[in-house]
């Protein structure tokens, strides 16, 4: 049976070689003036790249929105996963269901489109408060766009994770703690919510890792001013063809997001271990 | 008792409240009458047994007395307190869930303290209350443990216990047992009654297994679509069911359907005298007698009603006959087995003889 994984080696084969020259790219220097690269092999990018107060910013700015998206994406969805949940009404529960899906299956651009159009200043949400006499809002071209796009691209991927492990509390416990005396808040805050942390934390992941690694909506609903680290990447690549500091950026902007990723993953395994085996 | 309060008792009343009242339930789902018109109560300290098929409305009668089900119409109240409008923390009523809802994500100890925690009971007390009640149950060695890391049986006595330490004004068990082996099951049934008893706590217990019923209650409601069908102590609906759907599910075999004849009631050609009380129930001249298998025995042909044994079945202690009555039809006869006893064959010619006191006249 072996020989069925001889498609996905040969894939990833391909994958990491790519992946590997790229690496090694990352040692060499543009030859000026033309998109090819040559010796001699030095870690001049990487002292270059590190010493630059621009792509510190970046990096750090990335990783800000990220944190931001993730909190609010936490607020936003952690209430609908748990109304889809635990909605007794069929109805609601495939009217949600339905919403998400298609916000997830409908392309990024045609989304950013849309964004631009109902964000912009002549959008129906600056005109309506036009017309009630407010002065507009500068929603678009800024990171404020950004930051709404985001949200909207990433709650489908945290709703849908999370809504599986809320699903999966029974209903039970928390008629128990009601029973024996507690709130609905306090029997969601010590039974559901303690619970529902493994899955939590893996949405929170995954919106992390799909929000750091954005670069659709800041390009186009960002109006030129909020780069992010995939804006930069791109940016060195395909408008100063300089491969070799593209691929500089990438391998040290992977690992500075590892770090956050991998904080991430051990907390959940560290739930996992706490409320995942003990469940009955 | 710091949260449940009784303040709200009639004042004066010389005997003490019912536990429990309930006055005309109802509820619907959908187009099911989940509960359709119950009324009942318990007096303090003894414990109902809710017993019926799946679908019976049992158990939306269980959660709607803790407060999970919006009733239609009905009041329910607890020692003479109005609670239906209340939410299930205001109620004072302590349930053991049907696979015990422990929180995972606690220990023992921690299960069982949720419930004082919850009425603001200090450290100090709690931490007595909750070894006490452990050692009640005997898991005090396991108040470290989580629940799964605890067998089934354990999980159980955790539950019971997590809902008796509180003092509940009334306990609520959803099928307690049923997700246990059948040995264990009966040394816990008797384990619960004693517990029971000693605590003097009021109890509605919800079963469909009719013996658990016998073992448990000190009343038994057999409920069918949502109805009472009857209501009485469990020796009771054991030797006189009220109707033909309490005698198929008490396990009686036989219900022969016949007419009235003054004190008695002719079934084809014989005819059979009825105990006093046992007359005459219904407006019709129909009657309908229900007998159990034990309630049978066998005889010469010349000294009973003749007959044939159609099969016969070994069940270990006794053995089940059927027998072709001439003129009536089939009846299974529950015959104990001493040892050397010899079994009778099939085809053998038998009469058969009905203690007459066992035979009960059924509603319908």
């Amino acid at each position: 049976m072996l020989w069925l994984l001889w498609p996905v080696l040969l894939v990833l084969a391909v994958f990491f070689a790519a992946f590997g020259y790229f690496v090694a790219d990352s040692f060499l220097h543009q030859i000026p003036g033309t998109a090819m690269m040559a010796g001699p092999v030095s870690l001049e990018n990487y002292r270059t790249i590190l010493g630059s107060v621009l792509v510190q910013r970046i990096f750090v700015g990335t990783l800000w929105i990220s944190c931001k998206i993730t909190l609010a994406a936490t607020l936003l969805g952690y209430p609908l996963a748990y109304l889809l949940a635990r909605t007794a009404s069929a109805r609601v529960r495939q009217a949600i269901l339905f919403l998400l899906v298609v916000t997830f299956l409908s392309g990024g651009i045609t989304r950013a489109y849309a964004w631009m159009i109902l964000l912009g200043n002549n959008g129906p949400i600056n005109r309506s408060l036009r017309d009630f006499g407010y002065p507009p809002l500068a929603l678009l071209n800024n990171e404020t766009g950004v930051l709404i796009s985001l949200v909207h691209f990433v709650i489908p991927f945290f709703v849908l994770t999370l809504f599986g492990t809320i699903k999966n509390i029974p209903m039970a416990l928390e008629e128990a703690a009601r029973n024996l005396g507690g709130r609905r808040w306090r029997a969601f805050t010590s039974v559901t919510l303690p619970l529902s942390l493994p899955g939590l934390v893996s949405a929170m992941l995954l919106t992390f890792t799909v929000t750091v690694s954005s670069f659709l909506f800041p390009l186009l609903l960002g109006g030129g001013r909020v780069q992010m680290a995939a804006n930069l990447i791109y940016d060195k690549m395909e408008n100063s063809f300089d491969m070799p500091v593209a691929a500089t950026i990438s391998i040290l902007f992977l690992l500075v997001s590892l770090v956050p990723l991998s904080a991430f993953s051990l907390l959940r395994m560290g739930l996992g271990r706490r409320f995942g085996g003990t469940r009955r | 008792m710091g949260y449940v309060g009784r303040d709200d008792a009639p004042a004066g009343s010389t005997r003490p409240a019912p536990a429990l009242e309930l006055e005309g339930l109802e509820k619907q789902f959908g187009t099911m009458r989940a509960i359709d018109g119950v009324s009942l109560s318990i007096p303090p300290s003894s414990i109902l047994a809710l017993l019926g098929p799946s679908g019976c409305g049992k158990t939306t009668i269980l959660r709607s007395i803790a407060g999970f089900v919006e009733l239609d119409k009905g009041t329910i109240k607890l020692g003479g307190r109005d609670v239906t409008k209340l939410a299930p923390e205001q109620r004072g009523t302590a349930m053991v869930f049907q696979n015990y809802a422990l929180f995972p994500h606690m220990t023992v100890a921690d299960n069982v303290a949720f419930g004082l925690k919850m009425r603001r009971i200090g450290r100090a007390e709690r931490a007595r209350r909750v070894a006490d009640a452990l050692a009640l149950v005997q898991l005090g060695p396991l108040a470290g443990r989580y629940p799964g890391e605890l067998s089934g049986g354990q999980q159980q006595r955790t539950a019971l216990a997590r809902a008796v330490v509180t003092q509940p004004d009334l306990l609520l068990l959803d099928e307690p047992f049923g997700a246990l082996d059948q040995n264990l099951r009966e040394a816990l049934q008797i384990e619960l009654r004693k517990l029971q008893q000693r605590l003097g706590l009021a109890t509605v217990i919800v079963t469909h297994d009719q013996q658990e019923a016998m073992i448990l209650a000190d009343q038994v409601a057999v409920m069918r679509a949502g109805t009472v069908e009857q209501l009485a102590p469990p020796a009771v609906v054991y030797d006189r069911p009220a109707t033909r759907f309490v005698a198929r599910f008490m396990g009686i075999d036989n219900i022969l359907d016949g007419e009235l004849d003054g004190d008695a009631v002719r079934l084809g050609p014989y005819r059979l005298s009825m105990p006093p009380g046992q007359r005459g129930v219904r407006g019709d001249r129909k009657a309908t007698i229900a007998v159990r298998a034990e309630a049978i025995g066998l005889a010469d042909p010349a000294d009973g009603w003749p007959g044939q044994i159609a099969y016969a079945t070994n069940l270990g202690g006794r053995v089940l006959y059927e027998v072709a009555v001439e003129g009536l039809g089939t009846l299974k006869v529950d015959v104990p087995r001493a040892p050397g006893y010899a079994r009778r064959a099939v085809g053998e010619a038998v009469g058969v003889r009905l203690d007459h006191q066992s035979c009960t006249l059924l509603r319908d």
